[in-house]
């Protein structure tokens, strides 16, 4: 899809910041609605159609957190989702793990959040297709015996934008990662390019959202999210 | 005279009458000397359990009233010849009198193994004055040897603690699995230090009272069997000063919780007036970058905007320095209800406006003035309505609107007799379970979801309103949620108003 063709919901409670992010996103080309609220998001999802959902996280009647649990709980297949807020108390390993795909902090620029729109409208396989150009502070190299394996020992989770690993090594929220990770049963590498989401460092693990995939491992990882249909984003082990 | 058994003993000393008296006295004295000795050992044997020459004593015991007998036999033998009795008893003493020498000799080298007198009473006196209590138990429980602080600590006289059982000493629920510890104890013989044990325990006094107490367990292996001594060390102190340190992070936790709440709270405001001021200058930004001309009318909407904005930003950061004044050592001073309320209400009405939350004031007026730490009951008003709100936000069942009423209470309906004022806070949430009622005032009680307040605010202000002589409450009511502070007034205003 193009992304000006696509439908954002606009969800806020400040009604200033509803109006000026709608006033962005029609110059460039995209068709708004807009909420007060979450329970008035969920009237528009009723009867509009929405590729992305752009929702603040703190609001009156119903907050975007219970929103996006909401949105879960229903049969049809929610939005993409990104949440926009100024608030800080809540945990990111539960919102990437909810299925929300960015978390932009208030203030954001125009550029920000068209940028953020954009990528989150691209196809997984061609968002992955380009390097990313910012370099690599830390590498995370891991092997495991398989993927069944891996998974049921809490080492490696895989999700629809990224992964949860096992790791010490010393990572920080927003960090650019370079991932190698061996699966020894499937013979096959995981050659990942992305960021850090989250950090547990006292489970010693972190979620990162892939950037970029290399060709083999990329179209393992597509037919993989294909066949489970993972409602995570960046899923916690 | 003559008999078949012979003649009877005091035909040797026929026709000296002298000599068979003083033979008959000296014999009966000896005779009637040797009985209570030898009770008066078989009584030491007999209390002092474990002793560890209880059987050399025994055997002494046992001797000397086999001598004692014989003595007494020589006498009746003077009269009636019952020689093969007298030479059987004789036979038992002096079967007595070799145990005796045998025992002697197999203890004598322990005996000359126990340090010199004067060492003795050092060790013993370092015993006695331990700081702790020191007992010592045989396999029974019995208590046989305890010093002179526990004599102190416990509240018995030495004579009453020798002899009697230890599990007198343990608070009566637990006496009966005391008894069976101890014998779990006695089997597995390791010794069990103080820091060990896990979980608080306690002992009894005489009086009854209970004490808790940190006790230290030590096997003893002797030839008279198995002892165990018990170091008691009574820790009622410590642990008054862990509780008072206990109450002192639970205060420092109290102020870290209300400011982390506050830093989000704060971050959440501040940053969406941000958000719309970037926006704004932004735009401009981007506008101004066409060139020229800039549009008069929108030049001055965004401008008015960001001008507007700032202001509220402003204003919610005014209120939180108001609150970040801790305000717990200013002096009391009269303030007026009105004021207090106002300044409160100010602090949060934008956050109530924006969510579409009506927030109303309804209070008389002609108040009397109350006496407070001004920034303290100003803190307590904004938890107040910041509960109400969090009350109401997010439960779509609720009606959204918050209100303050003030009402007097006059003197003669109050507790201590002085008038007060009520202030009380409602709101029109889905109310308190009746289950979170009674724990509503604990520290770390919540019921707000995980993440949005560890509980603590609520009980702070609790305390705050007792600090003023006043109290805080949930009432109880069918109608709205209502938390009521109530603060005594100025005892000489009233006066003077009734006058």
């Amino acid at each position: 899809m193009r992304p000006n063709q696509a439908s954002i919901l606009v969800v806020d409670d400040e009604l200033e910041l509803l109006e000026i992010f709608s006033a962005w996103l029609g110059r460039n080309g995209y068709s708004v609605f807009t909420a007060p609220n979450g329970a008035e998001a969920l009237k528009v999802l009723r009867t509009q159609k929405v590729d992305v959902l752009l929702s603040d996280i703190r609001m009156p009647v119903m907050d975007g957190v219970t929103l996006v649990r909401t949105l879960n709980q229903m049969e049809t297949p929610p939005p993409k989702i990104i949440f926009v807020t100024g608030y800080g108390n809540f945990s990111c390993r539960e919102i990437f793990a909810m299925g929300v795909e960015a978390l932009l902090d208030k203030p954001l620029s125009r550029p920000a959040l068209i940028e953020a729109l954009d990528r989150c409208l691209m196809d997984s396989a061609d968002k992955w297709r380009t390097p990313s150009p910012q370099p690599i502070a830390q590498r995370i190299q891991l092997e495991l015996e398989g993927l069944k394996e891996a998974v049921a020992a809490r080492a490696f989770a895989l999700g629809r934008g990224g992964c949860c690993v096992a790791c010490d090594l010393p990572l920080k929220e927003g960090l650019p990662v370079e991932l190698s990770v061996r699966f020894v049963r499937e013979a096959l590498t995981l050659d990942a390019q992305g960021t850090v989401v989250w950090v547990d460092a006292e489970q010693g693990n972190a979620g990162v959202a892939f950037d970029f995939l290399q060709s083999v491992c990329r179209s393992w990882v597509m037919a993989r999210i294909n066949s489970e249909n993972p409602r995570s984003f960046v899923p916690q082990c | 005279m003559i008999g078949p058994q012979g003649l009877p003993h005091g035909f040797g000393s026929l026709g000296d009458t002298g000599l068979l008296r003083l033979h008959l006295v000296s014999e009966s004295l000896i005779a009637l000397a040797c009985f209570p000795i030898s009770i008066a050992l078989l009584r030491i044997v007999r209390s002092r359990r474990g002793f560890r020459y209880n059987v050399a004593l025994f055997c002494l015991a046992a001797s000397i009233l086999a001598c004692g007998l014989t003595y007494g036999l020589e006498v009746l033998t003077q009269w009636r010849p019952l020689f093969w009795v007298s030479v059987a008893i004789e036979a038992a003493a002096a079967i007595a009198l070799i145990a005796v020498l045998v025992v002697l000799l197999r203890i004598t080298p322990n005996i000359l193994a126990v340090p010199h007198k004067l060492a003795d009473s050092r060790f013993r006196e370092l015993i006695e004055d331990a700081p702790d209590a020191i007992l010592q138990v045989d396999e029974r429980g019995t208590i046989v040897i305890a010093n002179r602080t526990a004599e102190r600590i416990f509240g018995y006289s030495r004579v009453e603690l020798l002899g009697s059982n230890v599990d007198h000493l343990v608070p009566q629920p637990s006496r009966a699995a005391h008894a069976q510890q101890r014998a779990g104890f006695l089997r597995s013989g390791v010794p069990m230090s103080m820091e060990k044990r896990v979980g608080d325990l306690y002992a009894r006094r005489k009086d009854g009272t209970e004490f808790p107490a940190e006790i230290g367990l030590s096997p003893v292996k002797t030839e008279a069997g198995f002892f165990v001594t018990a170091v008691v060390r009574d820790v009622t102190d410590r642990k008054r000063l862990e509780r008072e340190l206990q109450q002192e992070r639970d205060l420092r936790a109290q102020r870290v919780e209300v400011l982390a709440r506050l830093a989000a709270d704060l971050a959440h405001e501040i940053k969406n007036p941000l958000a719309i001021i970037h926006a704004r200058a932004s735009d401009l930004a981007e506008l101004a970058d066409q060139g020229p001309p800039l549009p008069a009318l929108v030049v001055d909407q965004t401008c008015d905007s960001i001008l507007k904005t700032t202001e509220r930003a402003i204003r919610v950061i005014r209120g939180v320095q108001a609150l970040a004044h801790e305000g717990s050592n200013d002096p009391m001073q009269p303030a007026d209800v009105h004021g207090l309320i106002d300044q409160a209400v100010e602090i949060l009405q934008t956050r109530f406006a924006t969510h579409g939350i009506s927030l109303e004031t309804v209070v008389p007026t002609g108040l009397p003035m109350v006496p407070c730490r001004e920034v303290q009951i100003e803190q307590v008003l904004v938890n107040l309505l910041n509960n109400a709100f969090d009350a109401i936000d997010g439960y779509p069942l609720s009606r959204p609107w918050v209100q303050v009423r003030v009402s007097m209470q006059p003197a003669s309906d109050a507790v201590g007799g002085a008038a007060a004022v009520h202030i009380d806070v409602l709101d029109g949430g889905p109310g308190v379970s009746p289950q979170d009622r009674a724990r509503l005032m604990q520290t770390f009680f919540t019921t707000k979801p995980k993440g949005a307040g560890m509980g603590i605010a609520l009980s702070v202000s609790r305390s705050i309103a007792k600090d003023h002589g006043g109290s805080l409450e949930l009432l109880d009511s069918d109608g709205p949620t209502c938390f009521r502070l109530t603060l005594p007034v100025l005892a000489r205003q009233v006066e003077g108003d009734s006058a």
